[in-house]
């Protein structure tokens, strides 16, 4: 029995944090949303770690955040303890994490969906997505309830007929006991998108009642607090620590020893899971050499005794699982509330999705998250926020918001996805990044800000202070060459014979360890500025050859990037390509010619011979 | 701005006629730099040939037709420089050099034509013979590919990518990873691999000299003042009668030239006619061509006589001989007047590369001598160790030096995002030999070598 209920202009499928950001980007940019959970209580949850950001994750928040995104804003609301990663390390890998409180994580981000404006709220399991004539034309659900809408974004996380395994033991279910999704993934292959399975997997928890905190390392929050948000201004909190620990040669014994019952070596498990997030008995077997390996014990929450054991997610069976625990020093006496267990879920090819990640083979269908193969939270809201502006862009006859690999970590993260596809459950890692020195977390409001702004999703008071950061450091960045200061000064603050004859302060701040704090003991008549602006004009006075390195390498980029390929294009017919860049070529059918030279298998003699093909079709079209 | 790029239009070693050609907005600034029409003060035409010659410095490479082309009419759509020189390996690439060390970089393969198109600027016609050329090329280029992939070049540079590879994995696997359990000396140790690659293409880039001096040959120039037996040292190290020998000071007035064969290495001696202030016109041209021969020589022989006290032409030249010397102690048969140490002395702190005492008459120190000429021309370098062949591998070595010096300095800034960028840089470089592509390269090591992940 199917009955046709209200229609929207965009239905979200799935509210984790995919769904959430594209749910929240369509309605803000004035669009009648429906967003469609399997679970109200599981929206935007966190089933694994209880943090935000990290490396190139928290590069990714900083960027939602500038585009008017919600989680940045969400983590600073709901988090126990944060620190900027790398600070040593230079300015390009600076990375903020925080921990979350995750209920309230939960109910933050509800709270969000709830009160936003034309957008609706559901419990449902969708069936299928409707086509007319090769585009969206609804969506269904197994209660029979068909929701007209013109475009969909599919963010169905690990849901898709997805299976728990411990051990042994294997159960048809989502993350955290929930349901799985059992219906939509005979649909989306029906719609033309064939299905892999990727596999990940979760530590146990712990009652932290029985862990011995003595016998770890305190891992302490950061004094002074750097917000995710830029709409934050400052944050004080009292915060929680982490706790650092190692596994034991007991531990690895115990493991080995139990091997042949580990789902992973035993071939029950067959979805391809992450390298850069491998199981426990992954790390002793491939490792075998290394005596120990690194754990952190984090909190779940604040009205709650559950502890999360960071580097120890396992799918071997529970009774080895008890022991392995134990076996580490600290928990000898530990109570396990949840197991650890590996997840194996369906996901499509993301080859098969343009750079907006709409689908190539049906009109106004986006993809957004795990579904595309990615992983982590952060990866996952980046898509969401990309899918759901780029819907609510076509949906209103706008350009799509383009980001290239050179604008932000979005743009990395979907073009390595749609262009190159990903063997495994995609993490986004600072070194994927070609330009990375531009692409820091301290600027992604000043590179995306504007752009967000004027697709209508970031508000006006966040374009406000982008702009009045843009200004400060402008000017300061003028001022700076022109101040001169003298010796005595200099060596008064800095320490006899720091400088032997008057230096400008831009010079000055080009200096290792020199800050505009300083500057400005030498020189009280340097303007004060928000630490955002003298951070600026730190990193690009201090970096500026090898930014202007950076630079040019994206102008080199660029111009590659701004030849379209035609898709009528036939590959097979192209004279001087190689058999093996014809069929990579063929099958991802890239758009730009920027695009086609980074497909592996693609090389510069095949770039030129597309060139000229390039060039020869232009001149036929106008003859 | 585009970068500026020149490479070899013509067929290496072939043809009595390369064309050197350079493209970009800094093209015509090469041209007046290192070209001089041989009417001065005439202003380059565009599209016009005109007669001239190239200089580096002081030093005239070749004479040739110089072509400026000014954008947008070329091949390019760019400023484009032509220069016609003589055919042949070695002048092509000297000029080439030039073109370089004037601020052009080599461009890649089919770079020219990559901008031709950028630019909107091939024709039907153009495009469809360059494709054809193209694919010719890459039957042959895959045969080329294919045995060099089995080679020596690949498995040497290959060996400094996976070195190179290493550190960089290593390096990112601290920057992405940062809770991890990695040794935390990793700055410390990247500089020292990266030093250690350092060291290896240094000697490469070295071993490449001594290989071209292999095929093309070495230049060696003997030198002195009249009458100290230039021309008798000569005759013996060629072991047999060219030069004209009298006892008349000044007899050999033009510079003679004579193949000879070191230990297997080609060189090519130059006989000069003796310094000393000459008074006679004729002989004084034949001085003149002495010093510009001495200035382009790979090593200079010096030959002095030992029977006689240093004259102050002779201590001069000691000083400011710029290439190797080695010096030689002629007529050790006579009464010494003047020793090893008296031309220690007149060197005052310059470097003689060996200094020997000899004798055409008895034939003493003359197996010596050939001996210190062929390890001054080679200077430490090994040419059976030459690997990187041409022009082109020469000078990705060397970007790949200069981004390893710069990855270094980073390293003790403890900047490592941006040694990050300078060893990538160097790899980048070496790819460049070798063909290949870096970020997946990267990844796949991190995730090989390190245990990672949370």
């Amino acid at each position: 029995m199917s009955f046709t209920l209200e229609s929207y202009e965009v239905v979200v499928v799935g509210a984790g944090h995919a769904g959430c950001e594209a749910a929240l980007a369509c309605a803000r940019m004035g669009h009648r949303t429906l967003l469609l959970t399997l679970n109200m209580d599981g929206v935007a949850l966190m089933p694994c770690n209880p943090s935000i950001g990290g490396t190139a994750k928290g590069h990714l928040v900083r960027e939602i955040d500038a585009l008017g995104g919600e989680m940045g804003r969400a983590i600073d609301d709901t988090f126990l303890q944060s620190r900027m990663l790398n600070t040593g390390k230079g300015p390009a890998v600076h990375s903020l994490r925080a921990q979350a409180d995750k209920k309230q994580y939960q109910r933050r981000m509800l709270h969000a969906l709830q009160h936003q404006e034309r957008l609706t709220l559901r419990q449902g399991e969708v069936e299928a997505i409707e086509t007319a004539g090769g585009r969206v034309s609804g969506v269904r659900t197994t209660t029979g309830a068909l929701y007209p809408c013109a475009a969909a974004i599919v963010a169905t996380g690990v849901y898709l007929k997805s299976r728990v395994i411990v051990g042994e033991a294997h159960a048809d279910s989502g993350p955290s006991g929930l349901g799985n999704a059992k219906a939509l993934s005979g649909a989306l292959e029906r719609l033309g998108f064939p299905l892999r399975r990727f596999k990940t997997g979760t530590p146990a928890r712990i009652d932290c009642r029985t862990v011995d905190f003595s016998k770890f390392e305190e891992q302490p929050g950061d004094e002074r607090i750097v917000p995710f948000s830029f709409l934050t201004d400052r944050l004080e909190k009292e915060q929680i620590s982490c706790y650092l620990g190692y596994t034991t040669p007991e531990t690895h014994r115990i493991i080995r020893e139990n091997l042949h019952r580990a789902p992973l070596f035993s071939g029950e498990i067959h979805g391809v899971g992450p390298r850069y997030c491998p199981s426990i008995e992954d790390k002793v077997v491939r490792f075998a050499d290394r005596e120990r390996h690194p754990l952190f014990l984090e909190p779940e929450g604040l009205d709650t005794l559950e502890w999360y054991v960071q580097g120890m997610s396992s799918s071997l069976p529970e009774d080895v699982q008890w022991a392995v625990y134990r076996s580490i020093p600290g928990l000898e006496r530990v109570q396990l509330t949840r197991l650890a267990y590996a997840i194996e879920y369906d996901c499509i090819d993301p080859t098969q999705l343009r750079p907006t990640l709409e689908a190539k083979g049906v009109e106004n269908l986006y993809f957004a998250g795990q579904i595309n193969g990615s992983s982590g939270y952060e990866e996952a809201a980046a898509q969401g926020l990309y899918a759901g502006i780029n819907a609510a862009c076509k949906l209103s006859g706008r350009e799509p918001l383009l980001l290239s690999r050179a604008d932000a970590y979005i743009g990395v993260l979907v073009d390595d996805l749609t262009g190159k596809g990903t063997n495994e459950p995609y993490r986004m890692m600072t070194s994927r990044a070609e330009y990375r020195l531009l692409l820091r977390q301290d600027n992604a409001d000043l590179r995306l800000t504007e752009r967000g702004w004027k697709v209508g999703l970031a508000s006006d008071e966040r374009h406000a202070r982008m702009l009045e950061k843009k200004r400060g450091t402008d000017n300061l960045l003028n001022a700076l060459p022109k101040a001169h200061l003298k010796p005595q000064d200099v060596n008064r603050v800095l320490g006899e014979g720091t400088v032997s004859s008057g230096i400008s302060a831009a010079d000055l701040l080009r200096r290792a360890g020199v800050t505009y704090a300083d500057l400005r003991r030498i020189d009280p008549e340097l303007p004060e500025v928000a630490d955002s602006v003298a951070e600026q004009a730190e990193i690009n006075l201090r970096y500026e050859g090898y930014l202007d390195r950076q630079r040019r390498q994206v102008e080199a980029f660029q111009r590659t990037e701004n030849v379209k390929i035609p898709q009528e294009i036939r590959y097979s017919d192209i004279k001087g390509l190689r058999i093996e860049a014809q069929q990579k070529l063929e099958r991802i059918r890239p758009e730009t010619l920027g695009a086609a030279q980074r497909i592996s298998g693609v090389s510069p003699g095949d770039i030129a011979v597309l060139m000229i093909k390039l060039e020869q079709m232009r001149r036929e079209r106008k003859p | 701005m585009e970068d500026t790029i020149a490479s070899i239009a013509t067929a290496v070693g072939l043809g009595g006629i390369a064309i050197i050609r350079v493209s970009g907005h800094r093209a015509k600034d090469i041209l007046s730099r290192i070209f001089r029409p041989h009417r001065a003060n005439r202003a380059m035409t565009s599209h016009r040939l005109t007669y001239g010659e190239v200089w580096e410095g002081e030093r005239r490479v070749d004479e040739c037709m110089a072509v400026y082309m000014k954008a947008p009419h070329t091949y390019t759509t760019e400023d484009v420089v032509e220069f016609q020189c003589h055919g042949g390996a070695v002048t092509a690439q000297e000029v080439l050099a030039a073109v370089l060390r004037a601020g052009a970089r080599l461009a890649e393969p089919g770079e020219f034509t990559k901008r031709a198109f950028l630019g909107g600027r091939i024709d039907l016609a153009q495009a469809e013979s360059v494709m054809d050329l193209i694919s010719a090329r890459t039957a042959r280029a895959a045969h080329a590919s294919l045995q060099q992939m089995d080679g020596y070049l690949s498995r040497r540079i290959h060996a400094l990518q996976d070195k190179l590879l290493d550190t960089i994995a290593y390096l990112e696997a601290t920057l992405d990873y940062p809770d991890e359990d990695i040794e935390p000396l990793t700055a410390r140790r990247a500089a020292e691999e990266a030093r250690a690659v350092q060291t290896a293409l240094q000697e490469a880039v070295r071993n490449a000299r001594a290989g071209r001096l292999l095929s093309a040959g070495v230049r060696i120039v003997l030198a002195g003042s009249p009458n100290t037996g230039k021309s008798s040292l000569l005759n013996c190290l060629l072991r047999e009668q060219r030069a004209i020998v009298t006892d008349v000071a000044g007899t050999t007035r033009d510079v003679l030239r004579e193949e000879l064969d070191l230990f297997g290495l080609p060189v090519q001696l130059s006989d000069t006619a003796g310094l000393r202030s000459a008074e006679d016109a004729v002989e004084r041209i034949g001085i003149d061509r002495a010093r510009e021969e001495l200035r382009r020589a790979d090593v200079a022989l010096l030959v002095l006589d030992s029977a006689r006290e240093l004259t102050p032409e002779e201590r001069s030249l000691l000083r400011e001989t710029s290439v190797p010397l080695v010096v030689a102690l002629n007529k050790t048969d006579l009464n010494a007047r003047t020793g090893v140490e008296d031309v220690r002395a007149a060197l005052q702190g310059a470097q003689a590369f060996a200094i020997l005492l000899t004798s055409a008459v008895t034939g003493e120190g003359i197996e010596d001598l050939r001996r210190a000429l062929y390890e001054a021309a080679l200077r430490g370098a090994s040419p059976e160790e030459a690997y990187l062949t041409n022009e082109r591998h020469v000078q990705a070595a060397k970007d790949a030096l200069a981004a390893l010096e710069s990855a270094v300095t980073a390293l003790e800034d403890r900047t490592l995002d941006c040694a990050a960028l300078d060893l990538r840089a160097a790899w980048d470089a070496l790819g460049a030999i070798t063909g290949e592509s870096a970020t997946e390269d990267v990844i796949d090591r991190i995730f090989e070598k390190f245990c990672l992940g949370k």
